[in-house]
């Protein structure tokens, strides 16, 4: 037996309200299995989007225990185990408005998904020029990114949309860096000017991106490897400039701003886990300048926990190649 | 008539934006965009085009491109499939156009797998994580070409970034109903579901794209969005249904996700087990076992679980990946299928192979309708499909279908204005109807009944006591759809009347499918009538065509150099 809380938003009445369902539970049912047999037996009028129920559409993403994740691919005595306790919390993504009940206007992420052009802009050749060829690693690199079914996970659970949404989110930067992956096309430098102008330089590499994505897509490489690119070709001048700055605090002072208390701390300390990757003593870090991610107590604790597994798994990727780095810190 | 505002008025509304929706789109714009005029046309679609059923093919298309290939075999490979049920002349045709086909979307800018001398690469099966180069679909050469394991997916978002590029207009929109004048149809009644208006469209062609039927099953591969509407709207407008009792089933899909575990796994090692932990594929195919083809294992695995040998006496059966030969590549794959693992797998409804008549050119029986993908019925594929001709016969007949229109168009005399009566207000009450209706039957309980009559009677086997009492059943649930009330009486997301709309598309389709399977008494393809376990050419080498008025009929199909051969599967 699970009990199900659904947050509940009625956009006619403006009213918002919970609701509790009792609902047996066997040992393969998912979510999105409970939010059906609710629809269908108990209440009709709940409101929710889904569509195959193998997780490939990403149309039924909803916030579990406040966590954004797939209701399809949620099992939910999974979910009781893991929580440690029968209630389980249903509610509409984070970071998008409610229209009703679970569904969440999703149109900021499609329109921002047109704005980047998502299609091959062929480069113009020259005399006796020829087409770049997609080698395999490309194609690997692609379809891993093309692996993303646009479910705005990532987007939901992205801090840095919380405080500013004029920050186009992970999914929208992966995408754009797909098509410069693509050889054969010639926009490079707008595509990467208009990813900077979209907050490529805003995202803080918390990488909660990546814990949520179901589809392993890892939006947070694609930023790095897209800040790489702007570095190198000069681009812009966020990088170094950012860089820069948090290094020289981190020398001055051994520690680093807080983020994500404020607008303007993120803008001036966006580059900090980079600086983190860079400096071998992070560890001393660790007990003393922990960063400040979250108001909240409790939410302190996991953001730490959080810090922490990022780092280390951004060691064992090597996200960031140490060689490049040196160089952008000289 | 009431004048219509110009926005109303479309060369072209397709409905559906799929990969033959927005293939078709794409190709129409390019050929009415001229200098002074952009091209009048639209798609409407019920879920963000990104959301359609597309994305679940994993296979890729059959296309002719080595030279050691050849059409012939490519042609005998597709009739073979579709147990001889295919017009051959389409499938000549068909075949002939899938080089063009795949060279097009490679023009646009598609991104093919190649191979070590940088041509496409071609493998004799689809599916997932590269796995193999073993041949398990019976082709007589390998010529499926992809762009990675999910194949369906990267083509759909590869045409969704072509229509944007081309600015077409896309709505999201609910298609209600096709508005026809004069037995031609002329365009179609919305609904919006974001804000519950109504509105009729006008157009002088319809294309429609809107898929299966998935969600008909309680198992499917399928999105659930896959609900027979474009299907069951042409044939309350007028339009002939052809083969609707053949429906394809994978075999192994992992129970719940209904994710395809393809033969790609048994090929290279996997076995299936029952409750009794017998590998009882050897029952069922000697020389096989476990490589046997989809149809078989699918009955096979079905049989186990109808005679109580499903593990726990539950519907599905044990896919044993330990004996597995070959390291799983794709780490996505692994995430969802943990090695050495047994996986809890059972049949699933696949491909509808039905749909709406309709001829090379995807011109369905009613003038200015066509039809093209999964809710149409060409008559290429049969009764079965060819891994990798689903993508290619929509694409095809979406290329065929968008070319027809240019000439339909231009010829003024095939232009209709809409009827003097106006359908808004009916739909407006028929809407509100369910809304009044507070005591009503509930439609929750009356979907998963229609979900377990087709999956209980209408599925793999099918006998002709199953079906007849699956059609009184099925007709008993009609009777109780006009009472059925609900909760929500929002105007804004009322998915809820969605749903009841849906339904009504789905129960009418059952009845039309149950009807058909009585009729079709022979065993062909996926159609399989335990009575009669062998085909019968001399009477049923023919479609079976629904006329609207119901009655049904059996047509010849037309038949090549390729003659009806024994299936040895």
């Amino acid at each position: 037996m699970a009990i199900i809380k659904i947050s509940r938003y009625n956009p006619e009445s403006k009213k918002v309200s919970v609701d509790s369902y009792e609902i047996d539970v066997t040992e393969d049912i998912t979510i999105l299995d409970v939010l059906l047999k609710i629809k269908e037996e108990l209440d009709g009028s709940l409101t929710f989007e889904y569509g195959c129920k193998s997780g490939l559409d990403g149309s039924d993403g909803i916030n579990v225990n406040k966590r954004p994740v797939l209701a399809s691919q949620t099992n939910v005595m999974k979910v009781m185990n893991d929580y440690k306790s029968d209630e389980i919390l249903i509610g509409p993504l984070s970071n998008f408005p409610v229209v009703k009940d679970l569904i969440v206007d999703k149109s900021s992420l499609w329109n921002s998904y047109a704005s980047i052009k998502p299609y091959l802009i062929e480069k113009k050749l020259k005399k006796n020029e020829k087409q770049n060829e997609i080698t395999k690693d490309i194609i690997h690199k692609i379809s891993k990114i093309n692996d993303c079914n646009m479910c705005g996970l990532c987007n939901s659970s992205c801090d840095v949309l919380k405080v500013d949404n004029e920050f186009i989110g992970p999914a929208i930067l992966a995408m754009s860096y797909k098509q410069i992956l693509d050889p054969r096309d010639g926009e490079l430098k707008t595509r990467i000017k208009s990813s900077v102008n979209n907050g490529l330089w805003k995202c803080s590499q918390f990488m909660s991106c990546n814990d949520v994505c179901p589809r392993d897509i890892d939006p947070s490489f694609a930023i790095s490897d897209m800040r790489i690119i702007d570095v190198k070709n000069k681009f812009s001048s966020h990088g170094p400039k950012y860089i820069n700055s948090a290094a020289k605090e981190f020398r001055n002072k051994g520690r680093i701003s807080n983020f994500a208390n404020n607008k303007s701390s993120i803008k001036n300390s966006q580059q900090i886990p980079i600086i983190y990757d860079s400096v071998e003593e992070g560890e001393n870090l660790k007990k003393k300048k922990l960063p400040c991610y979250y108001k909240d107590h409790e939410d302190y604790a996991e953001g730490y926990f959080k810090w922490k597994r990022n780092i280390n798994l951004r060691k064992r990727e090597n996200l960031w190649n140490q060689a490049n780095l040196k160089k952008v810190l000289k | 008539m009431k004048k219509k505002a110009v926005n109303d008025n479309y060369d072209a509304l397709i409905i559906g934006a799929g990969i033959s929706g927005l293939y078709a789109a794409i190709k129409l714009h390019d050929n009415l965009t001229t200098k002074r005029n952009k091209a009048n046309i639209a798609i409407i679609t019920k879920v963000h085009p990104l959301r359609s059923n597309s994305i679940i093919d994993s296979n890729g298309i059959n296309a002719v491109l080595n030279p050691k290939d050849n059409l012939k075999f490519f042609q005998y490979d597709t009739i073979k499939a579709g147990d001889f049920l295919s017009d051959q002349d389409k499938v000549d045709e068909l075949t002939k156009a899938s080089k063009n086909i795949v060279e097009d979307l490679e023009k646009m800018g598609l991104i093919f797998y190649k191979n070590k001398e940088n041509k496409i690469d071609q493998r004799p099966y689809g599916g997932k994580a590269f796995l193999t180069q073993k041949d398990y679909s019976g082709a007589t050469f390998p010529r499926i070409c992809y762009t990675s394991d999910h194949t369906g997916k990267d083509i759909l978002y590869f045409l969704y970034g072509a229509a944007l590029r081309r600015n077409i207009e896309i709505k999201e929109l609910f298609v209600a109903d096709l508005i026809t004048n004069e037995s031609q149809c002329v365009g179609v009644t919305t609904y919006d579901i974001k804000t519950g208006d109504i509105k009729s469209l006008h157009s002088y062609a319809t294309i429609l794209a809107t898929g299966g039927i998935g969600a008909m099953y309680k198992n499917t591969t399928n999105s659930q969005i896959n609900t027979a509407d474009g299907i069951m709207m042409a044939h309350r407008a007028g339009a002939d249904l052809m083969d609707v009792e053949f429906v394809s089933f994978h075999p192994t899909t992992l129970i719940n996700s209904n994710l395809e575990i393809d033969a790609g796994f048994r090929g290279e090692g996997a076995v299936l087990l029952n409750r009794r932990n017998e590998r009882f594929m050897s029952k069922y195919s000697k020389k096989r076992m476990d490589e046997a083809s989809d149809i078989i294992i699918a009955r096979a695995i079905q049989n186990e679980i109808d005679h109580k040998r499903g593990i726990d006496e539950e519907n599905y059966v044990y896919l044993d990946l330990s004996t597995m030969q070959t390291k799983l590549v794709n780490n996505l794959v692994k995430k969802i299928v943990p090695e050495n693992q047994k996986l809890k797998v059972h049949p699933s409804q696949d491909l509808f192979l039905g749909g709406i008549k309709t001829d090379i050119n995807g011109r369905t029986s009613l003038k200015g309708l066509y039809a093209v993908g999964e809710c149409a019925c060409s008559g290429v594929h049969g009764a079965y499909y060819l891994e990798g001709n689903g993508i290619l016969e929509a694409l095809f007949a979406s290329q065929k279908a968008s070319e027809n229109i240019l000439d339909f168009i231009r010829d003024t005399d095939n232009i209709k204005a809409m009827p003097d009566e106006n359908d808004e207000n009916k739909f407006r009450n028929y809407f509100n109807s369910f809304m009044e209706n507070n005591q009503g039957t509930s439609w929750g309980k009356i979907k998963n009944q229609l979900k377990n009559i087709m999956t209980g009677n209408v599925g793999i086997f099918k006998d002709k006591k199953d079906l007849e009492k699956a059609l009184k059943e099925i007709r008993s649930l009609k009777s109780n759809f006009n009472k059925i009330g609900i909760k929500d009486k929002s105007k804004v997301f009322n998915t809820e009347l969605i749903e009841v709309l849906q339904l009504k598309n789905m129960l009418d389709l059952a009845d039309l499918m149950i009807v058909s399977s009585i009729v079709r008494d022979e065993s062909r393809g996926s159609h399989f009538r335990k009575e009669h376990s062998e085909r019968r050419d001399i009477k049923f080498l023919k479609h079976l065509v629904i006329h609207p008025d119901k009655k049904l009929e059996l047509k010849d199909i037309s038949l090549g150099n390729i003659r009806p051969e024994k299936m040895r599967y």
